[in-house]
């Protein structure tokens, strides 16, 4: 399995291991298609409306990829994880180190071992021209992985500058921390699920009664469901 | 013996035959697996008269091979199999770590002639597996089917079980991730079944199956018992619960999403849809997903016959959840997200006074999107403690925690047996730790507890309390341990105790692999053990001190992964610390991927000095 799905997400929607993506890249719904500026530029319109999933094409080694029902977060992800190959790919040669007995480095090491040997590499900001890579954001990852001697130090975050301005205020920064608490798989789907829901009764509850939900504390007896669920699309757009 | 006459002879043989009928007789009657698992300690003579009498096995799948397992326990009915850790339905474990049912299929088709009913969870399973399955005679006298939390089938394996499993009773894929094709497996079971009582597709992704298919079942199968299915607007299934007279349980559907007239609460129409769920006279059981406070008038009829309310993925908020549950007076099981609030406790505590099982989990971590009210801490489990006096099993998800209100949970839940409790990272400031005290008073205080989870964060509990641990939980087999102590010497202490333990899992501690070595080998009844995140260089060295036979030792390394923090609407590069798993095996070292490191070339090239087995 390649180590870019081999990496999955916790967190809104961005499920890398076992979700659609996987499936489609090991040749389930996977459909060829020829490259279209239009189909390239229609992806950065609809991120830039902001609306929900749509299609995201990538050109690799030759093949084109295209898949439908992307979020602009896993867009934003997938792009990320693009954008830190250099280092990805870093890890994965260390982990496959680890497959024989008593391996000498921790895979910081081993990825800065990497860097070193590969000078021209080293500043991600030459290899291509993805806007990524201008973010600073590599760099901080190269600092990092100097810095920690044990994959479970705690580094100060750092905060770059934005990675896509077309996308809107995502910020990116590398942090290795401490073990994060996990959430339910099922809940997880769930909550994501709801989100969705809420986004899409939007259209219906902005125009008519979002002036009847005007305060977030008219929570009492008298406001319905649906009023609820618009009183919290409010709230989350404020 | 020999000098006695032939008929003495055959009076000491037949007194002997005697008693082994005595035991053939009573040794059945022992239904515990521990029990039996004991009694087949006893003797030769024991083992065998419980092996030939075993009915039911639960196991890990890779504690012994299908062979071994076929070969002591011939006559088996029913076989129960776990696969990945517990872990993995938090993401935490990659899909491919294994856990594979073939095999186990293989077995059961081949000599397991009296198996009537099979349970996977957390395991892969093929589409191959269940035409096997279904083709075999076993598939023709199999009775139970659950597909627990599994992965790996699609749509067209199911068809093969809806085709030929013409006695089957119950079939359940709660949170199996299918590929779904289409929904034609539905069609073929409701079709040609007409026993099945249990029927569970609850938190699949199932869009394509019918409602006319539902209904289909409903009318053929009259002792459908359960039904608990994937998301499909309930004010279709009309004529489901027109159909269905005996049904008890209900689970899934939808509360459409298509608000007409936002704002002015639902109409009287859409009311009467779903209000059909009325129409079942024996509904005690009920979770309909996406209800919201204005759907709550569906229930109220009802509410006051409700033993068991499933409000995980409900749209209510605190409020709400008091509406309802003050009517509920007669529940027994309850389960909700968070932001049933600490008033949604106290209402819980005043009128559900016959509340057995209470699961409250971790709700959206944007506040917006649910409730500001809705947070859990010490003023809710302080009241549940004093107004539930017959809880039994107890997990939660607090913003806050205080050492009284776990004094007070020691003090009042007596009958307590499985209790959870994790602390989450909303409030920076956690003003009574270390919860040492609490602790203590709780496990002292709940003696009947077997299964106990403490989840908190670096400070939450010192090596004192962890030592507490160790000695005040003399009957708990399996605990959850985050976030707990602050050096190996609470963990050595904490595993000189805690002598019924038999499975232990940790995360975020910061115990050296060393300690965790040590400690393995120091829990006496210790056979499964899993741990994320701990003090080493990566490569597992330091846990070669607990290599024995027949004790697997598997290594999950460090993996990165992306998360995303909604409120700070950011990205970022998180590590996954590598995680350890050991357990008790006796058919040895599993094949596995590249994946994952394994301990066999270390054990073989590293010999043990002294040990001669």
């Amino acid at each position: 399995m390649s180590p870019f799905l081999k990496t999955h997400f916790m967190g809104a929607n961005l499920k890398f291991g076992g979700g659609p993506l996987k499936q489609q890249l090991h040749g389930g719904n996977v459909h060829t298609a020829l490259p279209s500026a239009a189909s390239m530029a229609g992806t950065t319109e609809q991120w830039l409306n902001k609306s929900k999933a749509s299609q995201l094409t990538i050109f690799y080694g030759g093949t084109v990829n295209v898949f439908d029902d992307i979020s602009p977060e896993k867009a934003q992800a997938i792009m990320l994880l693009a954008g830190n190959a250099y280092v990805q790919s870093n890890m994965t040669q260390s982990k496959l180190h680890m497959q024989t007995p008593a391996p000498k480095h921790p895979a910081a090491d081993q990825a800065l071992v990497s860097c070193m040997n590969a000078p021209g590499l080293l500043s991600p900001v030459s290899v291509s021209s993805h806007p990524a890579d201008q973010s600073g954001a590599n760099n901080d990852d190269v600092k990092v992985s100097k810095t920690a001697g044990m994959p479970t130090t705690l580094v100060n975050k750092v905060e770059p500058p934005r990675v896509m301005p077309s996308i809107g205020p995502v910020g990116v920064s590398a942090i290795i921390s401490a073990v994060p608490q996990a959430r339910k798989a099922s809940l997880a789907r769930f909550l994501e699920k709801r989100k969705e829901r809420v986004m899409n009764a939007a259209p219906y509850s902005m125009s008519s009664k979002a002036a009847d939900c005007a305060t977030p504390e008219s929570n009492d007896n008298g406001i319905s469901a649906t009023c609820s669920s618009s009183l919290s699309v409010n709230k989350r757009r404020d | 013996m020999n000098s006695r006459s032939t008929e003495s002879q055959r009076i000491v043989t037949s007194s002997r035959g005697t008693d082994d009928t005595v035991w053939d007789c009573v040794i059945p009657y022992v239904q515990d697996g521990r029990d039996r698992g004991a009694v087949s300690l006893v003797c030769k003579r024991w083992y065998a008269i419980d092996a030939l009498k075993r009915k039911h096995v639960t196991a890990l799948c890779y504690t012994a091979t299908p062979l071994q397992l076929s070969r002591r326990f011939p006559q088996l009915e029913s076989l129960k199999l776990k696969g990945k850790p517990r872990a993995a339905m938090f993401n935490l474990i990659g899909e491919d770590w294994g856990g594979y049912a073939t095999p186990w299929v293989k077995e059961v088709i081949r000599s397991f002639g009296r198996v009537k009913a099979l349970h996977f969870r957390r395991m892969i399973v093929s589409d191959r597996d269940l035409e096997l399955l279904a083709t075999s005679a076993a598939g023709r006298v199999l009775e139970v089917l659950k597909l627990d939390r599994c992965s790996g089938f699609s749509t067209d394996g199911l068809l093969h079980i809806g085709r030929l499993c013409r006695n089957l009773k119950t079939l359940f894929m709660e949170e199996s991730v299918i590929a779904e094709r289409d929904g034609e497996w539905l069609h073929q079971l409701a079709s040609t079944n007409i026993v099945l009582e249990n029927l569970n597709f609850y938190m699949t992704d199932l869009k394509k199956v019918r409602a006319e298919d539902i209904e289909l079942l409903a009318r053929r199968c009259t002792s459908l018992t359960s039904l608990k299915i994937s998301d499909c607007d309930i004010s279709k299934l009309v004529g489901v619960f027109q159909a269905a007279a005996s049904l008890e349980e209900f689970a899934g559907g939808s509360v459409s999403e298509h608000f007409e007239h936002i704002g002015e609460g639902i109409s009287t129409e859409q009311l009467e849809k779903y209000s059909s769920v009325l129409f079942l006279p024996k509904l005690s059981r009920l979770g309909l997903t996406y209800l919201g406070t204005a759907e709550l008038p569906i229930i109220y009829p009802i509410a006051s016959k409700l033993k068991k309310l499933d409000l995980l993925y409900a749209m209510l908020d605190t409020d709400g959840h008091c509406q309802l549950l003050r009517r509920c007076p007669n529940l027994d099981v309850l389960e909700a997200r968070d932001v049933i609030g600490d008033r949604g406790l106290e209402v819980v505590a005043e009128f559900c006074k016959s509340m057995r099982r209470l699961r409250i989990e971790r709700g959206a971590d944007e506040q917006e999107l649910e409730d500001v009210e809705g947070v859990v801490s010490q003023r809710g489990l302080t009241a549940l403690a004093q107004g539930c006096l017959q809880l039994e099993y107890l997990a939660v998800y607090v913003s806050d925690i205080t050492n009284a209100a776990l004094e007070c949970l020691g003090t009042f839940s007596k009958n307590l047996c499985d209790f959870r409790l994790v602390l989450l990272d909303r409030e920076a400031v956690i003003r009574d730790l270390p919860l040492d005290n609490g602790v203590r008073s709780l496990l002292r205080g709940c003696h009947k507890l077997k299964r106990f989870a403490l989840y908190l964060r670096p400070g939450g509990l010192t090596d004192i309390g962890l030592g507490y641990i160790g000695q005040h939980s003399p009957k708990v087999r399996w605990m959850l341990l985050g976030y707990v102590g602050e050096s190996d010497e609470g963990l050595l202490e904490f595993s000189r105790g805690c002598p019924s333990l038999q499975k232990l899992e940790m995360r975020g501690c910061s115990f050296s692999g060393r300690t965790l070595a040590q400690a393995a080998l120091q829990l006496t009844s210790l056979r499964y053990l899993w741990v994320q995140g701990y003090r080493g260089n990566g490569n597992g060295e330091e846990l070669l001190a607990m290599v024995r036979p027949n004790w697997n030792i598997e290594l999950i390394p460090a993996t990165q992964h992306i998360d995303f923090d909604p409120v700070r609407q950011q990205l970022s590069i998180v590590e996954d610390p590598a995680h350890v798993l050991a357990y008790y095996s006796l058919a040895g070292q599993r094949g596995v991927g590249v994946e994952y490191q394994l301990f066999n070339t270390l054990i073989e090239h590293i010999p043990i000095p002294g040990e001669d087995f």
